[in-house]
This record gives structure tokens, sequence and C-alpha cells, in this order.
């Protein structure tokens, strides 16, 4: 009898599926070995990450061992009124695509103008910290502010909302050059990424510099500078304007973005 | 070059800086709502395959009110997310639970449950108050529409082939394609392993909403400089307007929206943002298309008019306040 005989399908879906599942397990075991996790997202869900691998794994398993199978007497062809086609699977594809063709890159400085600079935007961004200026004693003790990752968002917070208090301060800080529209030719902005979650909800917080052949210095390059604060007025508005004294051109560093500390 | 980029933003955005920008954003909003998502897949898989329906429609009383509020919060034990809704409701309908009860828990449990509050507490650490926002005014409109519902409709409301024919959307193929994988009687092991295996297949269903909304946030993001979008982004009702719109067309997993709204918080309005988290879970493009194949189009569409009205004005009121 024909009908005993066992006939065996080739199920394309568990196909797509397993070849995929698989790919965001190498996808995230990859970004998590290479340390490059964190231009994604915030340090702090690594561990989260690394769940998801291993959430993956049985699944991934699971589609792999349905891929060819005996069909069952009662089966019609399979899939005969699934109304997905592959093409559903074409968003993955296209994720897991651009992850691994594309260079593990920054955000660039292109960025910038679609996110607004700090210091352009209308509101202040950081109503996180409204008016609680942990690192404010701190910083009026210090003969120079030395501008670490950890405090970088908290530092130009505080210079922004209170220029005044740290006139004549010197100060030290890496970032990359950008300039806002209408810049004059002896400024640009030192501007850094802040991250709070993942890339997406990066924000450029920067703070305006003068320097004679700024003009020297294009947009996206980095820099260590040394200056010392003064106030200008922009827009009735007093605003913390660093005038270099030196500088160094140095490499992106390794960590571009900077993560304000979990609260 | 940067004139040109605010004048003509798609013309100047076709470059190889904004290709790169537009895969770093989109795969950091994939990452951040992976795991979340995965979660949220397994827990749904467990309670297809471990909690009966009948268990649930026994703890439903029969006053109005009574099955509509708790239906509501019903969520907290029954974190689902909104993809795997329908078929449930649907469900559930079909086995005698009132129309009201199913639509007040279809649109709240996946808000008003401990994964996406997780996750809207996880992506709101700056602004929790956002958070309790989004639950609150879920559970209002959930309970309001419930009521309203059950004074507007008294049929079950459901498609008269939807009854007979009882696989009639793409999202529930899963469920008779695993039982040509697994046997029928199940032990518990085989029905750990079916629910992995469901958990793989769901994940398919959600996830592609998730990174095609993940697609349209980052081009949304690269697109729109931010000056253009903080204009009406401030406006106490257009603001509303256009988040309800964004999330109708995203159709992102409750348990991911919030990470996208998240990154528009300094750009738009407290109401609007939980307007984008409370709208989207309810009624957005995925959700309209599997209702409308289980329900009367005169129902879904009552309902994405009420339910849009109802989280409109809610919205306005907050940014108000």
């Amino acid at each position: 009898m024909c009908k005993l005989k066992a006939r065996y399908i080739l199920d394309a879906h568990a196909l797509m599926r397993a070849a995929i599942l698989l790919g965001f397990i190498a996808l995230l075991a990859w970004l998590v070995n290479t340390g490059q996790l964190t231009l994604y997202i915030h340090p702090r869900f690594a561990g989260l990450i690394e769940i998801a691998g291993w959430l993956l794994l049985p699944m991934a398993v699971l589609q792999a061992l349905s891929i060819v199978r005996a069909a069952s007497p009662f089966e019609q062809r399979p899939h005969a009124h699934s109304h997905n086609s592959q093409w559903t699977y074409l968003p993955f594809l296209i994720v897991l695509i651009l992850a691994f063709a594309l260079p593990g890159n920054t955000l660039n400085v292109n960025m910038v103008n679609s996110k607004g600079l700090n210091s352009q935007l209308a509101a202040p961004p950081a109503t996180t910290y409204e008016m609680s200026r942990p690192l404010a004693p701190q910083l009026r003790q210090m003969s120079r502010i030395d501008v670490t990752d950890r405090d970088y968002a908290e530092i130009v917070n505080e210079l922004q909302f209170f220029p005044q208090e740290y006139a004549e301060k010197k100060i030290r800080m890496t970032g990359f050059v950008f300039r806002p529209p209408e810049t004059p030719k002896s400024q640009f902005s030192l501007v850094r990424y802040v991250v709070m979650c993942c890339t997406a909800d990066a924000l450029p917080y920067g703070i305006l510099c003068e320097l004679e052949d700024a003009a020297g210095y294009q947009d996206g390059t980095w820099l260590t500078i040394e200056g010392v604060v003064q106030n200008a007025t922009s827009e009735d508005k007093t605003i913390p304007l660093i005038k270099i004294t030196s500088l160094q051109q140095v490499a992106e560093p390794e960590a571009p973005y900077v993560f304000p500390p979990s609260q | 070059m940067n004139e040109l980029s605010v004048f003509a933003p798609v013309l100047s955005s076709v470059n190889w800086d904004n290709v790169v920008n537009f895969k770093i954003i989109l795969l950091s909003i994939v990452l951040e709502a992976l795991p979340f998502v995965l979660i949220s897949v397994l827990v749904s898989a467990f309670l297809h395959n471990f909690v009966s329906e009948d268990f649930i429609r026994k703890i439903i009383p029969k006053n109005r009110l009574l099955s509509t509020v708790p239906a509501a919060l019903l969520g907290l034990l029954f974190p689902v997310c909104d993809c795997g809704m329908v078929p449930i409701v649907r469900r559930l309908v079909m086995k005698g639970v009132p129309l009201h009860t199913a639509v007040s828990f279809m649109l709240a449990a996946p808000i008003i449950n401990p994964v996406v509050a997780a996750a809207t507490a996880f992506a709101f650490r700056a602004n929790i108050d956002i958070v309790f926002l989004r639950l609150g005014t879920a559970f209002f409109v959930a309970c309001a529409a419930g009521l309203l519902c059950s004074v507007f409709f008294k049929s079950s409301e459901l498609k008269k082939d939807a009854v007979s024919h009882s696989h009639s959307c793409g999202c529930c193929g899963h469920h008779h394609e695993t039982e040509d994988v697994f046997p029928r009687k199940l032990s518990l092991s085989s029905k750990l392993l079916r629910t992995i295996y469901d958990a793989g297949n769901e994940f398919f269903e959600m996830g592609k909403y998730l990174v095609v909304g993940a697609m349209m946030g980052a081009l949304v993001q690269i697109l729109l400089p931010r000056a253009l979008l903080l204009s009406v982004g401030q406006h106490p009702l257009l603001s509303v307007g256009v988040m309800l719109l964004f999330a109708f067309v995203v159709s992102v997993c409750s348990a991911a929206d919030a990470f996208i709204a998240a990154s528009f918080i300094t750009s738009f309005s407290p109401g609007s943002l939980v307007a984008f988290m409370v709208f989207g879970p309810m009624i957005d493009l995925k959700n309209i298309l599997m209702l409308q194949h289980s329900f009367r189009l005169r129902f879904v569409l009552w309902l994405a008019a009420v339910v849009f009205s109802l989280t409109a004005g809610a919205a306005y009121l907050i940014n108000h306040f």
C-alpha cells in the first residue's frame, strides 16, 4: 500500500525560521564577544542580551528539527491555506544583512542636525537632572575640570545652565567637531552623543568652543582640548564658551558614546 | 550640506553616512526590544498551552461592571502582547464570554501587564510618571470602551464565517501546524517543547511588526530634523494627533513601543507619548486587519473610533495638566 509509505515534507517556513533564529544568535554572540554591543545599547542591557541569546537557542533547535518531517496521512499539502508568504521574513533578513554587511560604525556627525544639539533645543533635554546638582561642589573645588566619560552629561549640563559659576575655570575635554548653521568662523561645538538606553535615544551634547583657526578642523574630527570657560551671550542668554588654549587631534575613542550611570 | 538637509531631507539623506546611521538606530531598537519580546512570546505560548480558556471564562462575573473592570486587569495574570490578542479574544467570544468583557480585556491586557510595565519603566527610567500615566490612561480607556460596547452592541458581533471556520486568520496558522508536528496527547515535557515551538512561531508573527516599526522609527529620526518635530511635538493637540497616527502605522509590539516612544521624549509632549503607548497596542494596522477577519466591520470601525477619541481626549488632558 503506497499510503503507508512515509512521505517526507520539506518545510520551507521552518527552514527560513531556523536560519533567521540562528542568524540572530550569531549576531548577539558576535556583538557581545567583540564588545560592539555598546555601539547600540547601554551596557546595563548586556545581561538581558545574553539571556535573549539563550532563549533563542531552543527555539532555533525546534524549528530546525521540524524542517524535514514525516507527513501525517491526513495532512494535505503543507501550508496550503497559510496566508503567510516568505515575504514576512524580509524584515528580519534586512536587519541581519545590515548588521553583518555594513561596518560596525558609530553614529556620525550627520545625525546631530536631525537630533538637535543640546544648546539649540528649546526645552533642556535633561529634565532628569532638574536642579539636582550632585557634581557642583566637586567641580567648584577643581582647579581644572577634567571631563570624564562618566560625568560628561552632568558636566555639560552644569556648564550650560550655570555658566557664570564656571567662568575662568580651566577645562579639558574630548569630543568631535560640529558646526550648527550660522556658526562664526572662529567657533565650533565640541560634541559627544549621550545615550540613555539605546542609540535610538542618543542626544548630541556639546559646548561652544572658540579657536582662531577653527576652520581648519572639519566636522566629525575628534579633538582633545584644553581651555578656559568664558561667558558669551546668544539670543539674550548667557552661554558657556571655551576659549581653547591647546588642542590635540585624537582617534575616535573605543567607546564613542557616553552612558550616564544608572540612578 | 547643512542647509540642504533642512530643505530637502529626503534627497540629502540618501548617502552613505545616513545608511550607516539608519543601521545603527534600527539595530539599537531591535536589540533593546529583543529580550522583552522573547519573554513575552514565551509567556504567551506557555499560557496558550497550560491555561485553558474555560478556566478564564469561569472566573468572569455576569454583572456588566464587575466583568468589565476586572477584565481590564486580567493582563496582570495573563501578560500577552497585543499581537497574540485577537485570536484569543475571538475564541473567548466564541465560547460565550460577553463581547464587552472581551473588548476591555483585549484593550487593556497588552498594556496593563508586568512585562510591558517593566519595559516601559526601563525605557522611561528618567521620567517614571509617564509609566503611571500610560497604565492609568490604558485602564480608563479599556473600561470606558468596554462599558460603551455593552450599551451599543448586544450580539457577539462575530463574523459568521469566523465561527465555522476556525482558522480564518494567518496568525493562528501555527496552532494547527504544531498539531501536525507533535502528537495530540501530550506529556508535560512535550507540552514544554510545544510551548517553545509556539513561542518561536509567535516570535516571527510579532517580530516582523517590531522590525518594520523600528525601521519606520529610524527613518523618521533620520529624515525629520528635530527642529521641525519640535514645532509640532510641543503643540498640545497636534502632537497628540501626530503620535496617534504614528502609533497606528508602526504597529509595534507593546513590549517594545516604550523604547520608540522614549526616543521622542525630548521632542514630543508627554501626552502625545502616552497616547502613542496607549493607542498603539490597542488599535493599530495589524490589529485592525486581524480584527476585521474575525468581527463585523461595523463593530471594528466603531471600536477604533471610540478608542481613538478616548485616548486623544485623555492625552489632551495630560498635556494641560
